[in-house]
């Protein structure tokens, strides 16, 4: 009985030593920081191989960086960023910021720049409740990115979010302003 | 929707000024209007991006013919901010204008003061916007106050979701100075944080109109998010002008009666708290007592309730019959089993005014836990 106790108090111990280090990945639910992300990369309209992607994202103070490359097709993809915050349920107005890079032939280009305002997956283009409810059609998370364009800062019209970078979404038609 | 944008916009100003830019850059129709592109952190006549410790504001110039002369200025609150607004001793102060006032919101507006006083030192608008979302709405109401009573230019406000912010007086003169139809307050009916703190403090305009929007479906946190509030907006498809209604007026006296004499337990709620707020406001009228009891900024608010209760509670017996039905009332909603005895005390009467703020306040620090 009593090796029995001293195993529970040291499991405690354990358990909140560890997570006083790193209390978000342990406690908490699993929220969605990041959505998988594809996307095709030209240059010229040229696919471009090897280039190297980088994705921050920036929550509570915390950076996550993910890194990919192209592949001989010039596609790459980012797969789902997801950690533990006990606010789940309680949606307070989340900031996330992310930010995708692509870097080829020694300059980097902002292929991506979206402050995610949720928890959910596909949340950065989308606004669920919406869809839920048939209001809105859901966007997938897949990009082209043309590195000779210029960075587009424009609205989302499904959930009023901001936009930056030289990605566009499947069946995004090329904004007219740049409004760098 | 603009307002909407701007409230929304101003939340990535935790990001810095950088990435804040680049959000109101993206926001096609404000930016029409108003020049994100050359915000400085020092207030210049080009704009201004100002963080203090518990806040944050962009203040950007009109850029069109037709607005060249307005400013718009966006506010958020950090999460210290809850911190006050769930104190259940919170305090009341003097505004910079001299009403009575939420103390956590005023000193969060005092660390701001500086930044806009330097601002319009150097600009001189005609018309400035002030929009923020709930503790950003707050401090909206503030500024606009400051804006008024400075002359720096007349003043319009839009809030998402905000607090009361003040007494009466500071709703009645704000409503006064700035035209009940320049005030554009827009809520969810089950928005908890719109229904706090409870009476004596009011919303603005008062009187006048509100966009009061069916928060069905949504729960108490998510009837507070920006996100819903742009649902709710888009789905209603209607101009402002269609969306005003006037705001609740008092719950009749004879329902309150009602209320008040059932014996039935009732939950917290966005409804119970409002018949709360009326059933003070008509026991302390019924008693006699004037809101300028409650005016001085000496003792905390519920201190001041507390003994404007025991005062009612002698006053005669029907009053005291009140009293104590209303306090039964509070001890049903926070779960409470402690029958009342027939010696009322002040004390008695703060500690359950107490509980029921512990209650309310759990709901609301949730709601306005803001991520850091």
């Amino acid at each position: 009985m009593k090796y029995r106790m001293f195993k529970i108090i040291i499991g405690i111990f354990l358990l909140i030593n560890t997570g006083t280090v790193n209390a978000m990945s342990i406690f908490g639910f699993k929220v969605c920081l990041a959505s998988t992300m594809t996307s095709s990369v030209t240059h010229d309209g040229k696919p471009v191989a090897g280039a190297k992607v980088m994705r921050t994202v920036t929550f509570n103070d915390k950076e996550y960086i993910t890194e990919s490359e192209t592949d001989a097709q010039g596609n790459f993809s980012l797969p789902a960023l997801s950690d533990r915050t006990p606010w789940k349920h309680s949606p307070f107005e989340v900031v996330i910021l992310s930010r995708v890079t692509i870097t080829y032939e020694g300059e980097s280009h902002l292929a991506l720049r979206v402050s995610k305002r949720n928890f959910d997956e596909g949340g950065e283009l989308n606004h669920l409740e919406k869809i839920k409810h048939g209001e809105s059609t859901f966007i997938p998370y897949k990009f082209t990115c043309e590195l000779t364009d210029p960075e587009f800062n424009r609205q989302l019209m499904t959930n009023r979010n901001s936009i930056s970078g030289k990605c566009l979404y499947i069946g995004e038609s090329k904004p007219t302003e740049a409004s760098n | 929707m603009q307002a909407w944008d701007s409230a929304h916009g101003i939340y990535d100003a935790k990001l810095g000024l950088e990435e804040v830019q680049r959000t109101f850059l993206g926001k096609q129709e404000l930016r029409e209007l108003f020049d994100f592109s050359s915000l400085q952190m020092l207030e210049s006549k080009t704009g201004a991006f100002i963080k203090v410790k518990s806040g944050f504001a962009v203040i950007a110039n009109g850029k069109t013919t037709s607005n060249r002369d307005e400013v718009l200025i966006a506010i958020r609150g950090t999460d210290l901010i809850s911190d006050w607004l769930t104190d259940a001793n919170f305090g009341i102060q003097l505004s910079s204008t001299g009403k009575v006032v939420h103390a956590g919101f005023n000193r969060v507006f005092d660390e701001l003061e500086p930044h806009l006083s330097a601002y319009f030192n150097k600009n001189q608008p005609t018309t400035v916007h002030c929009v923020g979302h709930s503790l950003g709405g707050a401090l909206a109401s503030l500024t606009a106050d400051w804006v008024t009573q400075k002359q720096a230019g007349k003043a319009k406000l839009y809030s998402f979701g905000s607090p009361r912010v003040g007494f009466s007086p500071f709703a009645t003169e704000l409503t006064e100075n700035l035209g009940a139809e320049n005030i554009f307050r827009v809520h969810h009916d089950n928005d908890f944080v719109s229904l706090v703190p409870i009476w004596p403090f009011c919303h603005t305009p008062m009187p006048g109109t509100s966009c009061n929007l069916r928060g069905q479906g949504y729960n108490t946190f998510s009837a507070h998010s920006m996100a819903n509030y742009e649902r709710s907006l888009t789905n209603s498809s209607q101009e402002w002008s269609v969306l005003r209604e006037a705001i609740t007026p008092q719950t009749p006296s004879r329902e309150i009666e009602k209320w008040l004499s059932l014996n039935t337990v009732s939950v917290i709620s966005s409804y119970t708290l409002s018949l709360i707020g009326n059933a003070i406001q008509y026991i302390l009228k019924a008693a006699g007592i004037s809101i300028q009891f409650l005016l001085g900024t000496s003792f905390t608010i519920l201190d001041k309730l507390s003994y404007a209760m025991e005062y009612a509670w002698k006053a005669s017996k029907k009053i005291a019959g009140w009293v104590e039905a209303l306090l039964n009332k509070i001890l049903g909603i926070v779960g409470h089993g402690i029958a009342m005895t027939s010696d009322l005390t002040r004390d008695f009467i703060g500690w359950v005014f107490k509980l029921l703020n512990v209650a309310v306040n759990k709901i609301v620090s949730l709601t306005l836990k803001v991520s850091e």
